[in-house]
């Protein structure tokens, strides 16, 4: 893990996860396209990106004297491990449940 | 990013029979975890396994019998709810799970991420005993 804040924390928020599938969705995007797409002006903006990019989320470039930014997907993959441990979680407590179903119905 | 566990799960049992096994502490008990469920709204409770020093803290959103249940389930640094939907049809229940992440900004999200990693290690151990 290469950021300094954790990414939970930094998804945590909806205007960051709408800033993540913006990014998502092209290659990469500069200050005023991602503003855009919110009612905060640009310095709100600029610091929610400012967390997405400390918990290694998101990097950036200077192109002249545009900042543009780009999403990393790599820490994604620990919520992505959530997910598959709940979809285990869930189907063994459902093998459980049905047993207890069919024990019911004899 | 895929931020939703959503699930279907058929049963030859009447939508009645499963939504008791929703709501029903003992039954809870059964297949989920040690409880205090009640299905009413506001109520609060916790799912708690001392074995896998797991616990969750539960409020009731939705009891809409039988076909809808919802309530929170935080548990470790993660913020969720989970919701049931039923649907009895040509003798089947089909039920469908969703629990969705990280819609509130929340203390719980500060914490202790390292236990709940370590916790879901060992949960994933006994599931793989049984």
């Amino acid at each position: 893990m290469n950021g300094t804040r954790d990414v939970y924390d930094a998804i945590a928020d909806p205007t960051r996860r709408k800033l993540l599938r913006l990014l998502a969705d092209a290659e990469e995007l500069p200050l005023n396209k991602l503003t855009v797409h919110f009612q905060m002006g640009r310095t709100a903006v600029s610091k929610h990106l400012t967390i997405l990019k400390d918990a290694g989320l998101v990097t950036h470039r200077k192109v002249g004297r545009e900042t543009r930014y780009r999403l990393n997907a790599a820490p994604l993959m620990e919520i992505e491990d959530w997910v598959s441990f709940y979809k285990k979680f869930w189907n063994e407590r459902m093998l459980l449940l049905n047993q207890i179903l069919q024990e019911e119905q004899e | 990013m895929n931020l939703t566990v959503a699930q279907d799960f058929h049963f030859k049992s009447s939508i009645e029979k499963v939504w008791s096994a929703l709501t029903d502490s003992n039954t809870l008990a059964k297949w989920i975890m040690e409880n205090n469920f009640q299905p009413i709204v506001g109520h609060k409770c916790q799912f708690r396994n001392d074995e896998w020093n797991l616990v969750v803290d539960c409020e009731v959103l939705v009891v809409d019998e039988p076909y809808k249940l919802s309530y929170t389930w935080v548990g470790g640094p993660i913020n969720t709810i989970v919701t049931w939907t039923l649907k009895h049809e040509d003798g089947t229940t089909n039920l469908h799970l969703e629990q969705t992440g990280f819609e509130k900004e929340d203390q719980a999200f500060h914490g202790a991420k390292h236990g709940w990693v370590k916790m879901a290690g060992d949960l994933e151990k006994v599931l793989a005993e049984q």
